[in-house]
């Protein structure tokens, strides 16, 4: 098992894991094998003692299949840096790992511990609900769901009142308003359980730049839409509604969705990156089928510095089936089976790549009548070209048009050290005035961007 | 600007206002110019006006129709002059790699010995970079950004990393106007004309480095570019100019810095009087010897100094810092400051003696023999001596080296062979064979003072002595040895690799290895030895596999 994890993941891979810069440093620091004692593993997991400032070491082990970790040290974050120093010591030379029977107790208790999680969880899933409880349930959902909409209803007057104030009085001094102005405002739709309004509103605000009335108001007005059209959610369509209610910060039940018939591919991990909200860390992972062409983002969620509750490492491919969140542009989805990883099929990703800057223009058109709503689209650019002109980047495709490209400085740099000057494939987000690059392949090598940024800031220019 | 860019810009300037100060239809544009699609919407909105509970909520619809439009507008059209420049515009393409990449596991190295840039780090990384060479690999493209970007002020170690970055090293350096400036080693004879320019027509900033850029590369052609405007330049801009002049310098710059010995600014005078020097036939040069040879005489086997043709209100010259440590009169400190601006052989070709009779000369010298032998310290540092000077300065005072910052200078300045028996000799006497005796501490002084490569013997030698202090009651690892340990390790000899095993039983022995204080010292000695060791075995590792495949 560690030799074919191993074989499976490189150590670029492992690192992605890491919850931050510092993690992925002494994680490194700590693949020595010096640092380590009593190493063992039982085919499926892998252990060590790790010696720190504290009396006792630190008694850290892996699950291969997750991979998922357990370390006795304080740290919070997750995996802890002796969690991936112990697997990057592992990767580099297997052999010092010694193969044991059965493992000592620490990793045994731990190891059960999640097979009865498993185990539990999947007998809930599993475990036949009777008619009587069916019942139960379904009235106790649509009592809280109605709860909910009353209390959503009397937010969204109020913002609706509170967005024609502004536009009788003129929105000429928000600018000079303290942020309380608006972060007020706010935590009264979080009391009114509708948490995507507040999101929105308080990045309206909250803003600057020479434009900064250009974007308040293209936001005032997407909030106003949302507002209107929450209140007149009968006459949309279900998916429509569905859209309505995602944006607003109504959850979708994941089990309704998990529960449909899914899509069957080879999923290639295409592109990642992550974002903060609060002390909220969010993971936005791309997907592209190799067979079907399919594209799908797969949300994943871990507060503070707790570790991701699935893996999915860009260059990987996973077979397994995937489910799509109603919508009239279904783009998120659920994995409800994930199989092992296997390389990136390059060849048939390259032959997904279509996009051009037109055709691309094509889609963000369709898609905005589809969701008004929408943020960006995913796109894959065949035979294009990224290049650096007075302080900007620019992508330039196969017919010549040119559109522009946002991203960290040094990774679009390190895009266009890969692409030797010659066209390439390149995947990404398209947004409505630029390009964020995510990953590319060139000559069947695939490269992940390694995004350094929060993106946040690049989102909410996109707005414009 | 569309149809829907102008209705939106005239619904901003009427939302800034406020609905209650202006309220007005957008379902036309005010020219005329009309979008059907756009229209339709506004117009259906407007007849549905009932249906809005006030003209802010009208208005808040119109915002959100037209802001959706706006949205789906294809953004990318640029404006025709930036298509046309653009379209101008030829990406460079890279020539083809002829190496090999690296292998991974090395790779991975590298990126771990990136992040390192102290002393100790940089040795290493040049390690790492020498045996890529040495296996005819390169660096991937890929990486080179962070890389270049990581590394550009780390100025040691770029001509290395230059030769392991492939075609694409020198390709992604002319492609970035920062890069360039900072690897300078890479410019093309465009990039020669483009700081010919920048020198006649840019900014202070941007001369004064184009300037210094220039001159690495060619300095004729740098001079030249300054002389016409040089006596109208600021004094800041001549005195940065004259501190880049020491780059590529040569005999054909002493007309030029004979001039700016006139200059006005001491800076000025200073730096071209300490380039001058550096010519022997230079005027400045033969002027120095000259009065020299009036105060400096060779008499009875002894060098002397004859103060009394010094003229009484001679005025003593500000040495800097270097010399806090001497106390010498006016007159002592004028003949001293002369000293230093000439080379070892002054004394050779003026006294016609050889090295070790000059130096025998001068320590025969009671009164004087202290400053003197400080000058020629300093002196073999300033203007690099020959191996007989060295060797003959040695004889002398090598065991007193570590006494004056000229002697520490000195010693840092000697070459591999000759420093090492100078600081075996700090090793405790019973660290030599069948002898005891106490440590002495200063022997981590004088490493911390001296950057050469240790030898395989040398090295051993400062093994046994480590491990053997790792067993003592109070070990002679202070805090010099500590603060020092990795860049110690990484001047080691490879072969100190194999001993790992003997430090680490060093270390188990001692009574408590964690909380000893020098334990972390010795677990870093051992780090970077081993990570040494696999730089080397990595590129083996891969050569062996393509050994094997063919």
């Amino acid at each position: 098992m560690v030799v074919s994890f191993i074989a499976s993941y490189s150590q670029e891979e492992v690192l992605a894991l890491a919850p931050d810069a510092s993690s992925v440093k002494s994680g490194k620091e700590l693949s020595s094998e010096r640092k380590w004692q009593n190493l063992g593993s039982d085919g499926s997991a892998i252990w060590g003692e790790c010696q720190g400032s504290g009396a006792s070491p630190y008694k850290a082990s892996i699950d291969l299949n997750g991979p998922a970790f357990k370390c006795s040290c304080p740290s919070r974050k997750f995996p802890c840096k002796h969690g991936l120093g112990l697997l990057l010591m592992a990767m580099a030379n297997p052999a010092i790992i010694k193969e044991e029977e059965a493992a000592p107790e620490w990793v045994s208790k731990w190891l059960d511990t999640r097979g009865d999680r498993a185990a539990k969880k999947k007998d809930r899933e599993e475990k036949p609900r009777t008619e009587e409880e069916l019942v139960k349930l379904k009235g106790a959902k649509d009592k809280r769901r109605s709860d909910r909409f009353d209390k959503v209803e009397a937010g969204v007057d109020e913002l609706t009142i509170f967005l024609s104030d502004l536009i009788r009085q003129g929105t000429g001094s928000l600018k000079n308003k303290p942020y309380s102005f608006w972060k007020d405002r706010a935590a009264r739709l979080i009391d009114a359980q509708a948490p995507g309004l507040a999101k929105r509103l308080l990045d309206a605000g909250s803003g600057g730049g020479a434009d900064y009335q250009e974007k308040l108001l293209l936001n005032l007005g997407q909030l106003y839409l949302l507002a209107r059209a929450f209140r007149e959610r009968e006459s949309l369509s279900e998916e429509l509604k569905e859209d309505v209610f995602t944006e607003i910060g109504f959850n979708q039940s994941q089990e309704e969705v998990l529960s449909r018939a899914g899509t069957q591919d080879s999923w290639a991990v295409v592109g990642q990156y992550f974002t903060t909200e609060e002390k909220l860390r969010i993971q936005r992972t791309y997907l592209v089928g190799e067979n079907t062409g399919l594209q799908a983002l797969v949300l994943a969620f871990a507060h503070g510095t707790m570790a991701f509750n699935q893996t999915l490492v860009p260059g990987k491919s996973y077979e397994g089936c995937l489910n799509y969140f109603p919508a009239r542009f279904p783009q998120r989805a659920l994995i409800k089976e994930q199989g092992a990883p296997k390389p990136i099929d390059t060849a048939k990703l390259k032959m997904v790549a279509s996009a051009t800057i037109g055709s691309a223009e094509r889609e963000w058109g369709r898609v905005l009548a589809l969701d008004p709503f929408a943020q960006s689209v995913p796109v894959f650019f065949k035979d294009c070209l990224i290049f650096h002109l007075d302080g900007s980047w620019w992508l330039k495709d196969s017919e010549s048009n040119y559109y522009p490209v946002k991203a960290d400085s040094l990774d679009c740099w390190q895009l266009f050290a890969f692409s030797s000057g010659r066209p390439f494939t390149i995947f990404g987000e398209w947004h409505v005035d630029h390009f964020m690059p995510l990953s590319a392949i060139c000559q069947d090598v695939f490269l992940r961007v390694a995004v350094r940024q929060t993106k946040r800031e690049i989102l909410e220019a996109s707005a414009v | 600007m569309t149809a829907i860019a102008d209705v939106w810009s005239r619904m901003v300037q009427a939302c800034i206002l406020g609905t209650a100060a202006r309220d007005e239809k957008f379902a036309q544009n005010a020219d005329g110019r009309q979008d059907s699609h756009l229209n339709l919407i506004l117009s259906e909105i407007e007849e549905q006006r009932e249906k809005f509970e006030s003209k802010e909520e009208l208005m808040l619809a119109r915002l959100a129709a037209v802001g959706t439009a706006l949205r789906a507008l294809p953004r990318g059209s640029q404006s025709e002059e930036t298509q046309a420049t653009l379209r101008n515009y030829q990406v460079e393409e890279c020539p083809e790699e002829v190496k090999a990449l690296a292998p991974p596991a090395a790779l991975s190295l590298l990126l771990q010995l990136v992040e390192d840039t102290s002393q100790a780090g940089q040795s290493i990384m040049k390690e790492w970079f020498k045996a890529c060479l040495s296996h005819n690999s390169r660096i991937p493209e890929y990486q080179l950004p962070v890389m270049l970007e990581r590394l550009k002020n780390v100025r040691a170690i770029h001509e290395q990393f230059m030769k392991c970055g492939g075609e694409h090293f020198s390709w992604l350096v002319r492609a970035n106007a920062e890069w360039l400036e900072k690897y300078p080693q890479n410019l093309g004879q465009a990039d020669t004309a483009r700081l010919l320019k920048l020198i006649d027509e840019g900014n202070t900033l941007e001369r004064t480095e184009s300037f210094a850029q220039l001159r690495k590369l060619k300095p004729t052609e740098a001079r030249e570019a300054i002389l016409g405007d040089w006596k109208k330049e600021a004094a800041e801009t001549r005195i940065s100019f004259m501190q880049d002049m020491a780059n590529g310098l040569s005999n054909e710059d002493e007309p030029f810095l004979q001039e700016a010995l006139a200059d006005k600014r001491i800076e000025v005078r200073t730096l071209a009087q300490r380039y001058l020097i550096k010519f022997e036939q230079s005027a400045l040069s033969k002027k120095i010897e000259e009065e020299l040879l009036h105060y400096l005489k060779y008499e009875k086997k002894q060098l002397i100094i004859d103060f009394a043709g010094i003229a009484e209100n001679v005025e003593a010259p500000a040495l800097g810092i270097a010399f806090r440590d001497m106390q010498l009169g006016a007159k002592a400190l004028y003949v001293f400051d002369l000293l230093l601006k000439r080379p070892l052989t002054f004394y050779e070709r003026s006294f016609a003696l050889k090295p070790a009779d000059i130096m025998k000369a001068i320590a025969n010298n009671a009164e004087d023999g202290q400053m003197l032998l400080r000058a020629v310290l300093e002196t073999a540092v300033i203007f690099p001596a020959s191996r007989i000077w060295q060797e003959a300065i040695l004889s002398q005072c090598g065991d007193t080296l570590m006494e004056s910052e000229g002697g520490m200078k000195f010693l840092a300045s000697l070459p591999q062979d000759l420093a090492e028996p100078v600081i075996k000799a700090r090793l405790p006497v019973w660290a030599r064979q069948g002898a005891v005796g106490a440590p002495r501490l200063d022997i981590w002084y004088h490493l911390e003072h001296t950057t050469f490569i240790w030898s395989a013997d040398f090295t051993d030698a400062i093994c046994d002595f480590i491990i053997k202090e790792c067993s003592e009651k109070v070990p002679a690892l202070n805090y010099t040895f500590q603060q020092n340990a990795r860049a110690f390790a990484a001047r080691m000899h490879i072969s100190a690799a194999t001993r790992i095993p003997q430090f680490e039983s060093a270390l188990n022995k001692s009574d408590n290895a964690i909380s000893n204080y020098f334990s972390r010292s010795i677990m870093q000695i051992m780090e970077v030895l081993e990570l040494r060791r696999n730089i080397e075995s990595t590129f083996k590792q891969n050569t062996a596999k393509t050994e094997d495949r063919k």
